[in-house]
């Protein structure tokens, strides 16, 4: 079943102008000119209950306007969009009961009370039953290990701590979907592993449909099965992670232990990517013969002690999509 | 100097930005004149009361209200929110001082608010209400030096307020204090003459009375001679020694601020 | 958006202001004594000058008070709110207010419910009462009731001014001008309305009807001059707040779903 249906979905905005200088603060006192940026434009997807997506894309490619469509926040200019079988800004406040919502860089936290008095205010908009409430609390308390610093006033928390509480506090009236805004922006290590740890939870054992905005490849790689790549407004690719590694990922990274230093290597399809003394890493394209034969010519021919291959990770296949993608714009624009 | 008059200049042209505030500034200035104005003819009628005529009272409307733009006690706003937002390690890490940084902030905005609010403004009240000129050569002599210790004075009690806001730690009360003291005791409304004896001598020992009633005053040759440079010289003597309290506080605030920082 | 909902939001902002109280005291005084700065100018004027337009002192200081009490009853359920919300929209933070299950406007009022204005409050309930017993009034119960009534449909014209200069920030992105015009606006309704021309007079019984604030509910209970108003019109008194209320309201959704972008 579809949780989540969007349709040529398209959303513009006005923006204003100013005149630059000072005749233009002049003249900017009579007159107004704007021009039209399309944040969304003609998107097309779905997605079914209890999938887990990624939304990618650069910055300024909208996915913050699509996450505001999907929750009603704003309302699409053109195309269709349907979120629990309902448009959602029609039915904004029947839908909000069934969805939770994280905006990474905008807290919804009382910043001078105790987490407590949040989490309490909360119940009460959301109407949540007293022992639903307790439940799904004790829950979140627990894996994200809130205990600690729950009677803490919200100033007093570190990032990630209120990140934390942030999530918590969007899962307490058990929505059907979660939407998240780069919900691991700025946190260290640590605490972006926990996070992603108990999202990948929501998702596969309390079947929470999950969306999520974000700039670390490691989040999708974690909690996304699937991945939905925007860029410029429009959608770029729609599938799995695996597909689009095979798709772009046709490029190993190779790292050699020499015995000693073999020098430039005269071997055709691999490029040297970085030097550590006698350890060396490589680019190698796969489609000019296999990594494996390549590696064992390489040791025939040279004092190899040690080689290791890796697959190409989430970032890199994306950075390369980014710049193929760059790369099509500009062969476009200079064709146009 | 020459930052800070770049600081000025930024400062101006950052106000540029708002379009259509002009109007409504405009706007705004026309109707609080209108009121002064209206009152003044309600209690004066079209004569003189009290030895003042209703054409003076309208000049003093006038000035007292184009006046409040050029009034700098503002500055406290500012020193409060860098303190608050912590950008004031930044703006005192850098080679240059302070309270000039300030003050050269502080005139860029009051320039621009002269050339786009009160320049016009003057011209509408002068158009629509009608307006004396300087009552003499040396009444406009007097008059522009009165402003200029209108904006230093003003720029101090600020200053001062924002140190204070160091210990007591809430800006918000004591600019609201502030604003109660200028209410009272500057006259802008009610000319100190008109005062109750007592409390027009309480007006006259204080420096308040240079952000309203001492320019307008001035202006209308409402002071002899002899008065008009005594007054001056009071006003001087009161940025001394705002000048000297400031410094001194300064010095303290700058010690505060290291120790909490450590 | 439920009485117990905003029970518990009141009860979370007094918690809130506790936690600054020395601040929240020192803040209250100092607004005190900022008020009495405007009460004092205004007693000296009057002093000097016996009346204005006929108002003795006391009937001006009642009228004053009556101006002041309604704006903090009204202000503390839009100013803050209203004026802030520029900054909401600019930032985005308005966003997290789409999300919940509630009327985004009565959330936002009573999250925004502002405390502070118990320092209006007491000094403007001071002096009205201190006005009243000066007077000497010889009140029927039908009068004290019509004051109540003003007073609160008084700051229901206040709150809706200011609602609607607050849905500026979705139309015209930018409202605090519409507020300081708001504010200079609000100072000509300290003097009695008789003291300033017909324009001025239409202007504040028309367009922005502060008049029915404190001066038409004042020179009723008081018998003074009603300048442009007949008789009969002292029961528009209680009707102007709903309606400029209503309006305000209705305003602001307006401007809420343009900034959703329904409304074209």
């Amino acid at each position: 079943m579809d949780i989540i249906a969007a349709n040529h979905l398209t959303k513009s905005y006005r923006q204003y102008r100013r005149f630059p200088g000072l005749i233009g603060s002049v003249r900017s006192l009579f007159t107004r000119q704007f021009t039209e940026e399309t944040a969304v434009n003609d998107i097309s997807f779905t997605i079914g209950e209890g999938e887990a997506v990624g939304y990618l894309g650069p910055n300024g490619a909208g996915k913050s306007t699509m996450i505001k469509m999907m929750t009603g926040i704003l309302v699409p200019t053109a195309g269709d969009i349907r979120v629990l079988g309902a448009v959602p800004h029609e039915a904004r406040k029947t839908n909000a009961r069934q969805i939770g919502v994280v905006f990474g860089q905008r807290s919804q936290l009382w910043w001078d009370l105790p987490v407590t008095d949040s989490f309490d205010l909360h119940k009460t908009i959301y109407q949540i039953p007293e022992t639903k409430f307790k439940q799904n609390l004790q829950m979140c308390m627990e894996l994200l290990s809130i205990h600690e610093f729950v009677e803490k006033p919200v100033r007093q928390l570190s990032l990630g701590q209120r990140m934390r509480v942030e999530i918590a506090m969007a899962l307490l009236h058990e929505p059907r979907i979660l939407f998240l805004d780069e919900p691991t922006i700025g946190l260290d290590v640590m605490a972006k592993d926990q996070i992603r740890h108990f999202l990948r939870m929501v998702n596969r054992e309390r079947k929470v449909t999950i969306l999520l905005t974000t700039h670390d490849m490691k989040d999708i790689e974690e909690i996304c099965p699937r991945m939905i790549v925007v860029n410029k407004g429009t959608l770029v690719y729609d599938g799995s992670v695996e597909e689009l590694r095979a798709r772009l990922g046709n490029e190993r990274r190779v790292v050699i232990d020499f015995r000693e230093d073999p020098g430039p290597l005269d071997m055709p399809g691999i490029t040297l990517l970085q030097e550590e003394g006698l350890r060396k890493t490589y680019l190698v394209s796969r489609s000019e013969s296999t990594v494996f034969e390549l590696v064992s010519r390489i040791a025939a021919r040279y004092p190899v002690e040690d080689a290791s291959i890796e697959s190409a990770d989430i970032e890199s296949v994306i950075r390369r999509l980014y710049r193929q993608l760059a790369d099509e714009e500009s062969i476009g624009r200079q064709i146009g | 100097m020459t930052p800070y008059i770049m600081f000025m200049t930024k400062s101006f042209t950052s106000q540029l930005a708002y379009r259509s505030d002009v109007w409504l500034r405009l706007l705004g200035n026309y109707f609080a004149i209108l009121i002064q104005v209206e009152i003044w003819r309600s209690v004066i009628g079209k004569g003189e009361s009290f030895g003042v005529t209703i054409d003076q009272m309208i000049t003093y409307s006038i000035i007292n209200t184009l006046l409040v733009a050029l009034l700098l006690h503002g500055v406290s706003g500012k020193v409060d929110g860098s303190l608050k937002s912590g950008s004031i390690a930044v703006e005192l890490i850098k080679p240059l001082s302070y309270p000039l940084y300030l003050l050269s902030d502080a005139l860029g905005q009051t320039l621009y608010k002269f050339v786009f609010t009160v320049i016009p403004s003057l011209l509408i009240a002068w158009l629509l209400f009608g307006m004396l000129p300087p009552a003499s050569t040396v009444s406009l002599i007097g008059f522009v030096a009165a402003l200029l210790i209108a904006m230093l004075i003003s720029f101090l009690l600020g200053y001062l307020v924002s140190l204070l806001a160091f210990w007591f730690m809430s800006h918000f009360a004591l600019s609201w204090t502030l604003g109660g003291l200028i209410t009272i005791f500057s006259g802008s409304f009610l000319p100190i003459w008109f005062y109750a004896p007592g409390w027009e001598f309480a007006a006259r020992m204080l420096p308040f009375q240079y952000l309203g009633y001492v320019p307008a005053a001035i202006y209308l040759g409402n002071m002899s001679q002899v008065m008009l440079w005594q007054t001056l010289l009071i006003g001087l003597a009161w940025i001394i020694a705002l000048l000297t309290i400031v410094q001194w506080l300064w010095s303290r605030a700058v010690r505060r601020l290291i120790v909490q920082g450590g | 958006m439920t009485f117990q909902l905003f029970g518990q939001l009141v009860r979370l902002l007094m918690k809130e202001k506790m936690q600054y109280r020395g601040d929240f005291l020192l803040s209250a005084v100092a607004q005190i004594i900022s008020y009495a700065g405007d009460y004092i100018v205004i007693y000296l004027f009057i002093k000097r000058f016996d009346t204005l337009a006929g108002w003795n002192w006391p009937e001006i200081a009642l009228l004053y008070s009556i101006g002041l009490f309604t704006y903090a009853l009204g202000a503390s359920f839009s100013f803050v709110q209203m004026s802030q919300l520029e900054g909401q929209v600019r930032q985005g933070t308005f966003d997290t207010l789409l999300i919940k299950p509630v009327n985004p406007y009565l959330y936002l009022v009573s999250r925004g419910f502002n405390l502070a204005y118990i320092a209006h409050i007491t000094i403007s309930g001071s002096v009205l009462v201190w006005a009243m017993l000066q007077l000497n009034l010889h009140w029927t119960w039908i009068q004290y009731i019509y004051l109540l009534i003003a007073i609160i449909s008084g700051s229901m014209i206040h709150a809706g001014i200011m609602t609607m200069i607050g849905a500026m920030s979705f139309i015209w992105v930018r409202s605090s001008y519409l507020f300081s015009l708001f504010f200079q606006l609000k100072n000509f309704i300290s003097y009695p309305l008789p003291v300033f021309g017909t324009v001025v007079q239409l202007l504040l019984t028309v367009v922005v009807p502060l008049g029915f604030v404190n001066f038409y509910p004042a020179a009723y209970l008081l018998d003074n001059d009603t300048a442009l108003m007949p008789a009969w019109a002292m029961w528009l008194v209680p009707l102007a707040g709903p309606i400029v209320y209503g309006l305000g309201y209705r305003f602001w959704m307006f401007g809420a779903n343009k900034y959703q972008g329904a409304g074209g």
